[in-house]
């Protein structure tokens, strides 16, 4: 019979015992002592035994189509990226544009600039509002409190500006993997900021990187309840001569149910100018129960 | 249909990572070795974690399609598979999130009837998962990554933002629960 101290002890060690990591000579001593708790514990020796059956449950195999569903993915990928990318391949250079690109083309300290004016701004416009509600004036002790829930408001939107800084920064980064994060920061903005959603649109339509184009469309048809988002991911096929990103539009119309995408599906289903797989997606959408 | 029972191979840590690094630089033909090497692990965690079979077929394919997508993220010499399920987690709360409402579980591990001791173990079988179904998500999962996926505490502990010390102590606690659930099924007597 052993005791509630020891089942402690013990409850320390079992997770060790149960992934192999007290079959070390140093850990002989621990390994031994615990063997012989469990040989006098009902409870600790029960679920060792559950670990070891665990152990024993059988796996699912998988479907063998769903390997080739994966090789058809991974030759659309290749595919895309052999293919040769848009002709308006670079981004559109505006004035604006070249401003941006010459501020933030080196991100890190752009950025650290940027964070740091932002929250130094914040701090001292809310240290500014704190100093004047402390010295217990009339004016400052009527102060109501939507005062407060005003400056967090103000705080809040000077936060999502910096974001937004932030975000249309990386997209305009030569590497893609910056323009990768950046798409993965846009996310929380999408729903509220027309400029971040301008900015994941031309992504779409002209990013080099087939990868940055398929995060676009994922960050974009999270909140394709916004009809331009919708008519903006419908135009954008026309942009696309990589099949990857092709079925991944072709899935966002059908994920979305929108019907101002039939007639581009009808063509794409029919028109053999296009990759054989990307045809058949497009077939099958069509034939789902949502579209009829 | 009836699963069949395998356990996962042992593979040098390193071998994944390194072929992630080529996929990652380029030869992304060699994602076929990592589906082959994990498909199994990923479609079992997410059948465990209550996900129709359906579901969690086209969850493995989301995993490796958003490999193939964030392939320039990923930073070599780090552990591939905690790198893979921080991908299949979020990509199971996606899916979550974007089929709210529609009901979930089928009995993907149903078992077969079979005569005599093999039915008794298919019974007992089939209390494990019953009693595994029964534990809060945040405990099948991680009894999941630690029993079945060859992930370690410490992969675990950097999968979840937390100390390995945590990890065992929520094992610990996970399988106390679990043993808990078992007893109380097997008590009850399991139609």
């Amino acid at each position: 019979m052993s005791n509630h101290n020891e089942c402690e002890s013990a409850a320390a060690l079992l997770p060790d015992l149960w992934s192999g990591q007290l079959d070390t000579p140093e850990r002989s001593s621990d390994r031994l002592w615990l063997l012989a708790h469990i040989q006098a514990c009902a409870e600790c020796a029960g679920m060792t035994e559950l670990w070891r059956r665990l152990g024993g449950l059988p796996l699912v195999e998988p479907d063998p189509r769903q390997r080739q569903r994966f090789d058809q993915m991974l030759a659309a990928y290749q595919a895309g990226i052999a293919a040769p990318v848009t002709a308006g391949h670079t981004l559109p250079r505006t004035p604006a544009a070249a401003a941006w690109k010459q501020l933030f083309w080196h991100p890190l300290p752009a950025m650290a600039a940027v964070l740091l004016v932002a929250v130094g701004l914040g701090a001292g416009w809310w240290l500014r509002g704190g100093a004047a509600a402390t010295p217990g004036g009339a004016a400052a002790t009527s102060r109501p409190a939507d005062t407060t829930s005003q400056q967090v408001a103000e705080l809040r939107q000077q936060v999502q500006a910096t974001q937004q800084l932030a975000v249309l920064s990386l997209l305009r980064q030569s590497s893609p993997s910056d323009r990768l994060q950046g798409v993965s920061y846009s996310t929380p903005l999408v729903a509220s900021d027309p400029e971040v959603v301008d900015a994941l649109m031309r992504s779409l339509k002209y990013d080099s990187s087939p990868d940055v184009r398929l995060a676009a469309i994922d960050a974009l048809t999270s909140h394709a309840g916004q009809p331009d988002i919708r008519s903006g991911l419908v135009q954008s096929f026309s942009y696309q001569k990589s099949p990857l990103v092709q079925i991944a539009l072709v899935d966002s119309f059908a994920e979305t149910r929108d019907q101002q995408a039939r007639p581009l599906l009808q063509r794409i289903s029919k028109d053999t100018a296009f990759n054989p797989e990307v045809r058949q997606r497009a077939a099958w959408v069509l034939a789902q129960p949502a579209w009829n | 249909m009836m699963p069949r029972t395998t356990t996962l191979p042992a593979r040098p840590d390193g071998d994944d990572d390194a072929v992630m690094c080529a996929v990652r630089d380029g030869e992304v033909h060699a994602l076929s070795t990592l589906y082959e090497r994990h498909q199994r692990a990923l479609l079992n965690y997410f059948l465990r974690l209550g996900t129709t079979r359906a579901n969690a077929e086209d969850l493995v394919q989301e995993v490796f399609m958003r490999i193939l997508k964030y392939r320039a993220t990923y930073r070599g010499g780090s552990r591939f598979i905690t790198w893979m399920y921080y991908i299949a987690r979020n990509a199971r709360l996606d899916q979550l999130h974007k089929r709210r409402g529609e009901s979930e579980w089928d009995d993907a591990y149903a078992p077969a009837v079979l005569p005599g001791d093999a039915a008794q173990a298919q019974q007992e079988q089939r209390l494990l998962e019953m009693a595994m179904a029964r534990l809060p998500e945040e405990k099948r999962e991680i009894l999941l990554l630690s029993r079945y996926q060859e992930m370690k505490y410490d992969d675990i502990a950097t999968l979840l933002g937390c100390e390995p010390g945590t990890v065992k102590v929520r094992v610990h606690r996970a399988m106390r629960e679990l043993r808990d659930a078992y007893q109380f099924l097997a008590h009850r007597g399991v139609q």
